[in-house]
């Protein structure tokens, strides 16, 4: 069981990467925010990648794992892409937001492997 | 669009309580089902898709923005996560384990399908409820 301020650290990390994602999609006009939650998702994947390679290689400690995790679990969100999605399918456009709902996991489980095969093979090196 | 202090700050609060509410969460389910199925992250995408499709659904005039953005952006954009989804598909990849991989992408396909179901149940609920459902 985690203790209380470990609770309170991952969260503050957490709350920061939801900050990061809200100014980021924020500043993109309306009709680009699609594509800025993608790479939100994606880059926020990709650093949860690198944290694991590096913590199997063994150059980061499993604190510091949870705490890169917990940083890109808040900056990433399924929340928003579902509702996304679902707005397409209630507009007629299903096939569009089916597209984009496997684009975000695909790209995702993509570039995690992308980082920890990066980290992997330069840490190690 | 114009960034507001307020705005941030609503959503650091937000997130402190939704990525707080995700980790105790994660931990209390984490021996629901087995290791090899993380049930806890499938209830928290699933429960917190269908809250912001309410949220979304009731409408941003109903309430001040900061309001807004704190629930939405903050809370629930937090407690919601895809990069656990991904993690959980990359990794049986990574470790060359197929039937691991083929689990992770039902369960891929459950996290998505339970959200945006739950997200149109949001979505319509919160119409109803604040008198602009079609």
């Amino acid at each position: 069981m985690m203790s209380l301020p470990t609770v309170v650290t991952l969260s503050l990390l957490g709350a920061v990467g939801a900050v990061l994602r809200y100014i980021s999609l924020e500043l993109t006009p309306p009709h680009s925010r699609p594509w800025t939650l993608i790479v939100v998702n994606t880059v926020g994947s990709a650093v949860a990648g690198v944290a694991l390679g590096a913590a199997a290689s063994g150059a980061l400690t499993t604190s510091s794992l949870l705490a890169v995790g917990a940083f890109a679990a808040g900056l990433t969100t399924l929340s928003t892409l579902a509702v996304s999605v679902a707005e397409w399918w209630e507009g007629g456009h299903t096939w569009r937001g089916v597209v984009v709902g496997v684009q975000h996991i695909a790209l995702g489980a993509l570039f995690v492997g992308a980082g920890y095969i990066s980290a992997s093979v330069t840490l190690s090196a | 669009m114009k960034l507001g202090f307020r705005g941030i700050l609503a959503v650091l609060v937000g997130g402190i309580a939704g990525s707080g509410a995700r980790l105790l969460l994660t931990a209390a389910s984490a021996g629901w089902v087995g290791s090899g199925w993380p049930i806890g992250t499938l209830i928290i995408n699933v429960v917190g898709s269908l809250a912001l499709g309410w949220l979304v659904g009731y409408g941003s005039t109903s309430m001040p923005v900061w309001l807004n953005s704190g629930l939405g952006a903050g809370f629930l954009g937090s407690f919601t996560t895809l990069s656990a989804v991904s993690l959980y598909l990359a990794l049986p990849a990574i470790t060359g384990d197929a039937f691991g991989f083929a689990t992770m992408i039902l369960y891929s396909a459950a996290t998505l399908l339970g959200g945006v179901g739950a997200a149109v149940v949001g979505l319509r609920l919160g119409r109803r409820r604040s008198g602009t459902a079609q």
